[in-house]
């Protein structure tokens, strides 16, 4: 079995490594159109570049206030959510506190603190608030994601961080109790520390311990004489005092170790304590090693993000964006609030492709590997979904240019930027609305909606479309008039694919004019309504080149 | 006393058409009218040749957002004031439509109900001002320069639904431009479509719309256009959503949105209107 | 928040945008009446754009006459019931003069011979007899008479219109006539009257179609089209394709809907407005019910009504059947909106005759409101209904305008009527005070 040192420097090794390869992977981003033919050399130029350009103007000072503010104390988010931002501010800080003065105490305590024992007052006590700390915020930040208006999908990324964090706390918080508790522990020390051999004063100790410090005692039902309490804490006042205050003030472990004391007194013989060492110290050195790969990396991502936005346009050159995007994909840190302000969450209720929330697309991204030609439908259809509002941007704590995200990413989808239309693919639909909605106003259905057509062609004479066509035929493939003479015959599968449907600008004047109120404008709509549930129609999108 | 409204700005205002927020809120501030910006959602238009129900519900949930807050919707867009207006009008008439949204809109405890008033910044103008108002406050006449009123349809079709004006000879708009003192020319296709709607399926029958009423507004006299919609300003500026297109860049000629005109011939100061107030001046 | 509906109020509301009811809403606007006029426009889309007087009486003998007025003298004399017999000749006159000054005002000229009809040429070749006509198809009358050489000119394309069928029927009476068929500049497939007329509109095409037309010129002396000259610069089209030419042009009336109507309707509905009318087109009126104080109240857009109008007298200009003014079911035949009594054959067998296209028509054509001489409508026994609700157009019984060829006078001068006696009830009737 390796030390507990080598497992801990492979975990930073690997920690380490991964960071770089996810900067190098900024560096390779294929988002957005400036992406295309932009050599890895070239962005790094660009990117020392601006770091240079940057640390020589005076941005720097707002920079510097900026990230003071921002990445520090969470600033927007303060003035925003102030809830959020204690959890986050709880989770991040109570946890940032144990890695500097728990798990790396050999390196840090002695810079800060000469008398350093972690076993001793206010350490033992702030450990325990720490970790209390902690825990309130991880509480703050489930309820809080329960108590949203939007139900958002949980992520497994979210989960991951949550259960880490939460387990490496309350391993630490068991481990001190049991710790607290452990017979077996007191011999070793007492072997260490007394070098005592009188059977008497260890038992003595030993009591007082039991009795004190939350020791178990020897056997169940000792009843310890006054005289031997006396030398037990003699004892202890000589030998262990100095680097032990009493545990009550480890106001977590020490009620959990009361609580545990009846399960512990059957396992004394157990070192249940090393147990729970190995699995706190493993899961911190896991934590540490998927740092890069998980949701942890955006202790690394979002500050630079937001330093990155501070920067402004010299950060924003075209051959900066495509890794601005990467970077911003690692910053997101699936908080929600973008898609509890997004302007077409509620299309979401009828809709249910989680990509059209920004808090769901943006991963989406990120896992397509988006490039210039992706062919990702279900991203396009979250993507067209989406009215680029720039709502997400403006709430995104992380400092996130969503908007950019969206405009480059629409563009990967479909070059130009242009809306698909059903003909991509024949598959079925991409999303299946909700079953309860309803599918149409069921107008081209019902008898009455045209049989008053009398086929007098008011409604193609007056169409905009077919005025500006100099072949309607070739272009539209039917006019409205025609098309209304196939709902009559009901044929409306006929009328699904053709061209005039998709290029109806929805002016309503055939309707405004047709002499017999028949909805021809109403109907044309139902017919898209109906060609993009079923997810065909051809001719259009394959058609028309870019 | 007061007047307010609940204040829809629409999706595309914001980040593509700034100018038009800018300027409608200082003309209407000026008029001491408070806007509310209690924060709602997509009107459903972008979404309604997709999917019915999801354009419904959009709507509604603003509609009945306005309902909580009381105040009646005001939308500078046409095409959001159009669909607000068409979601009412068919959430009347369709029951299992009403059901399926008034289900939806529970879970946030908000319900849809019919007579939840929808003004669009035009009738506010025209009708809740009124012209003498307006007239009263013009400090730069616009010295009778020829202007075509370019309608467009959502806010004027299908006239019964939406009930801005009458839908084959409304005079709302010309009225409010000969109050602001411009000469509003007669054009045949002023109330035809810009073309915004199609521009992303067929850039080219976009274009081609755009430019022939371009066409027809100068054949008539017209040396600006005015607009009062995001979306037909978008198209006749070229004003894109995406950097990336390469396609044509909007008609030729100059297009003004309502409020920034009617911000200039008040006597505005240019901050508040906007670039476009540059193309106005240039012509007087 | 959903107050009581919003109300209008008007001394006149006029209820239909046909001919009768933008005519009636324009000698309105003229003698300063406070009007609201309301209604789904579409079939003034279906007007030629010849302004009929009368030209058939009687219909059985399918008698034609050159002289209007003394066709209208002798119908007055045979059918005391036609709506004519109600308005007299002076009133009809009138009528037609101030609506035909109207239209050269607004700068959509009409050519017309004060006493009597004029021909023209239909699309399928037959001559047809009307009394007022658009400039742009006036030459058509000489070049008839003197049988001038003539270039007929049609396009692929457009259905119901050929140059070669009207020269093959004319033949004998104008053997100078020639056809031919040219492509319409820009445009192929199936064409449409009005998307062709705005194309003419558009600078350069009428030019381009002036090129292609001249090479087949010849010896012609006029050239005769289909009606898509424009729409809202008819004149400016015409002048140009004439001028380019060389020769005068005439346009021929088209199948419908034709852009002759829309002409007509983009006029009215430029110009009413204008002229203080406030007008509500495409607002469905279901029912007004007639209040107490005798007003009526019109809620617009029926039972989703957002606006209602009060309005102190009417106008019922509503049309027949396509109009939907009257509405046929399997028994009977009902008035739309006042539910007011229809004349009209006892038994649905009586509806029609056995022969189709029998000249004489057939009784329903003939049913309608019957009115009194103020063109109100009256019951049985001829007693009027409402003293403010007065009648105009094809939905007055008694008349075949379609046979009798006498549509845009009967709805001229039924409107004309109509607004004169409206406009004395208005008078004597006190102002109501509610307010």
């Amino acid at each position: 079995m390796p030390s507990p040192n080598t497992i801990a420097s492979i975990a930073l090794a690997i920690c380490l490594a991964g960071v770089l390869w996810r900067i190098c992977r900024w560096l390779r981003s294929p988002i957005g159109l400036e992406s295309e033919g932009l050599s890895f050399g070239r962005r790094l130029g660009a990117a020392l570049q601006a770091c240079r350009k940057v640390l020589c103007s005076r941005r720097i000072f707002r920079m510097a206030a900026a990230s003071l503010w921002e990445t520090l104390l969470l600033g927007h988010l303060l003035q925003r959510h102030p809830w959020r931002w204690a959890a986050h501010m709880a989770v991040c800080y109570g946890f940032l506190a144990l890695v500097v003065f728990h798990a790396l105490d050999d390196w840090s305590a002695p810079l800060f603190f000469a008398d350093y024992v972690p076993t001793r007052n206010p350490f033992l006590w702030l450990r325990n608030l720490m970790a209390a700390v902690v825990l309130a915020g991880l509480l703050v930040a489930v309820l809080r994601r329960r108590q949203a208006p939007l139900k958002i999908p949980r992520a497994r990324g979210d989960r991951f961080l949550l259960l880490a964090v939460a387990v490496l706390v309350i391993s630490g918080v068991v481990l001190e109790s049991t710790q607290i508790l452990s017979p077996v522990i007191f011999q070793e020390m007492v072997e260490d520390y007394m070098g005592a051999d009188d059977p008497g004063d260890v038992a003595a100790l030993q009591s007082y311990w039991a009795a004190e410090m939350g020791t178990l005692p020897p056997s169940h039902d000792t009843i310890v004489p006054e005289g031997v309490m006396a030398a037990g804490r003699e004892l202890h006042e000589s030998y262990c005092a100095d680097c032990h205050s009493r545990p009550q003030a480890a106001f977590l472990s020490y009620p959990l170790s009361r609580l545990l004391k009846p399960a512990m007194i059957a396992l004394r013989d157990h070192r249940v304590d090393l147990w729970l060492w190995r699995l706190h110290f493993w899961a911190a050195c896991l934590a540490l090693a998927c740092l890069p790969f998980s949701k942890f990396f955006h202790l690394v991502a979002t500050p630079f993000n937001l330093l990155a936005r501070t920067a402004g346009p010299v950060a924003a050159t075209p051959a900066l964006q495509p890794m601005r995007r990467a970077l911003a994909l690692d910053a997101c840190t699936h908080c929600g609030i973008c898609s509890q302000h997004c302007s077409v969450a509620p299309i979401y209720r009828v809709i249910p492709n989680p990509t059209i929330l920004p808090s769901e697309k943006l991963p989406a991204v990120k896992h397509d590997r988006m490039s210039p030609h992706s062919t990702n439908e279900v991203l396009a259809e979250g993507s067209f979904i989406c009215t680029l509002c720039g709502r997400c941007t403006q709430w995104c704590p992380s400092g996130i240019d969503l908007q950019d995200l969206w405009q480059a990413t629409r563009n990967d989808l479909a070059p130009g930027g242009r809306a698909p239309i059903p003909g991509r693919s024949a598959a079925a639909p991409l999303s299946s609305p909700v079953v309860t909605a309803p599918v149409s106003l069921g107008l081209s259905d019902r008898p009455e909606t045209f049989w008053a057509c009398v086929q007098c062609t008011t409604c193609t004479s007056v169409c905009p479309v077919v005025a500006a066509s100099d072949d309607p035929r070739g272009d539209l493939d039917l006019t409205p008039q025609q098309i209304m003479n196939l709902m009559r015959l009901q044929l409306k599968d006929q009328a699904l694919g053709c061209r005039m449907l998709w290029d109806c600008v929805t002016c309503y004047k055939c309707q405004e004019h047709c002499p017999q109120d028949v909805k021809v404008a109403d109907i044309l709509y139902e017919l898209r309504n109906i060609a993009w549930q079923q997810g065909r129609s051809e001719g259009p999108a394959n058609g028309r080149s870019v | 006393m007061q007047t307010a409204y609940l204040y829809f700005p629409g999706c595309k205002l914001t980040p593509f058409l700034p100018q038009y927020d800018r300027a409608t809120r200082a003309v209407l501030r000026a008029f001491d009218i408070h806007l509310d910006d209690t924060e709602l959602n997509c009107c459903g238009y972008p979404v309604r040749h997709r999917n019915l129900a999801a354009a419904m519900l959009a709507a509604a949930r603003n509609l009945a957002m306005a309902d909580r807050v009381g105040l009646p919707l005001l939308t500078p867009c046409q095409c959001c004031y159009g669909q607000l207006k068409q979601a009412a009008y068919w959430l009347g008439e369709n029951s299992d439509l009403r059901i399926f949204v008034n289900h939806e809109l529970a879970a946030e405890g908000l319900h849809w109900r019919p007579g939840i008033p929808v003004r669009h910044l035009l009738s506010v103008l025209v009708d809740d001002i009124g012209l003498a108002k307006i007239q009263k406050r013009i400090r730069r006449p616009l010295q009778t320069l020829p202007v075509a009123a370019h309608y467009g349809c959502h806010a004027l079709r299908p006239g019964h639904v939406v009930q801005l004006d009458n839908p084959l000879a409304p005079t709302i708009f010309e009225n409010l431009l000969s109050a602001a003192g411009g000469a509003p020319v007669a054009w045949p296709l002023r109330l035809e479509c810009c073309g915004h709607a199609v521009r992303s399926q067929n850039p080219t029958l976009a274009a081609e719309l755009m430019q022939r009423k371009c066409d027809d507004a100068r054949a008539a006299g017209a040396r600006l256009l005015v607009t009062a919609c995001t979306y037909c300003q978008m198209q006749f500026t070229g004003i894109y959503e995406t950097p990336y297109v390469s396609e044509g860049r909007g008609g030729d000629l100059p297009a003004v949105l309502v409020s920034q005109l009617l911000g200039w011939a008040m006597g505005l100061p240019d901050d508040q209107l906007g670039e476009e107030i540059k193309s106005l001046t240039a012509l007087l | 928040m959903s107050p009581a509906q919003p109300e209008i109020r008007c001394d006149l509301l006029i209820i239909g945008t046909g001919m009768a009811g933008m005519a009636a809403a324009l000698f309105a606007a003229r003698r300063g009446i406070d009007t609201v006029q309301v209604g789904m426009t579409g079939e003034i889309n279906f007007a030629s754009g010849l302004l009929d007087l009368l030209s058939v009486h009687p219909t059985g003998s399918h008698q034609t006459w050159s002289n209007p007025w003394e066709a209208i003298a002798q119908l007055i004399i045979d059918q005391p019931h036609h709506p004519y017999a109600h308005i007299g000749a002076e009133t009809i006159r009138a009528g037609m003069e101030e609506l035909i000054t109207f239209l050269n005002e607004a700068d959509l000229p009409y050519r017309y011979q004060p006493q009597r009809n004029t021909q023209v040429i239909t699309p399928l070749g037959t001559v047809k007899t009307t009394y007022a006509l658009p400039e742009s198809m006036a030459a058509v009358e000489k070049a008839l008479q003197a049988a001038t050489p003539c270039l007929l000119v049609d396009f692929p394309g457009l259905k119901g219109f050929s140059a070669g069928q009207i020269r093959a029927t004319l033949q004998k009476r104008w053997p100078a006539l020639k056809a031919v068929r040219l492509p319409f500049p820009g445009l192929s497939g199936e064409l449409q009257t009005e998307r062709m007329a705005r194309r003419l509109e558009t600078p350069g095409v009428a030019n381009l179609l002036a090129a292609s037309i001249r090479s087949h010129l010849e010896d012609a002396r006029v050239v005769g089209l289909p009606a898509v000259l424009g729409i809202a610069r008819t004149r400016q089209v015409f002048e140009n394709l004439q001028d380019a030419l060389g020769v005068p042009v005439f346009e021929i009336p088209t199948m419908l809907p034709a852009v002759t109507g829309v002409r007509l309707r983009e006029c009215f509905e430029r110009h009413l407005p204008r002229m203080g009318v406030r007008a509500r087109y495409q607002q469905k009126i279901v029912s007004s019910p007639r209040l107490s104080d005798g007003e009526f109240i019109a809620p617009l857009g029926g039972e989703s009504a957002e606006v209602q109008v009060r309005a102190r007298a009417v106008i019922l200009a509503s049309g027949r059947f396509f109009g939907q003014g009257l509405h046929a079911d399997r028994h009977t035949i009902r008035e739309t909106i006042f539910n007011l009594p229809v004349y009209q054959p006892a038994t649905r067998t009586h509806w029609h005759r056995k022969t189709l296209f029998s000249h004489k028509g057939h009784p329903i054509h003939k049913a309608g409101l019957v009115v009194d001489r103020l063109l109100r409508p009256c019951d049985e026994q001829g007693r009027y209904i409402y003293p403010n609700l007065f009648a105009a157009g094809s939905i007055l019984a008694h008349q075949d305008w379609i046979r009798q060829k006498c549509g845009s006078g009967l709805a001229i001068a039924s409107a004309y009527a109509a607004v004169h006696a409206g406009q004395s009830f208005l008078n004597l009737t006190p102002m109501n005070k509610v307010e």
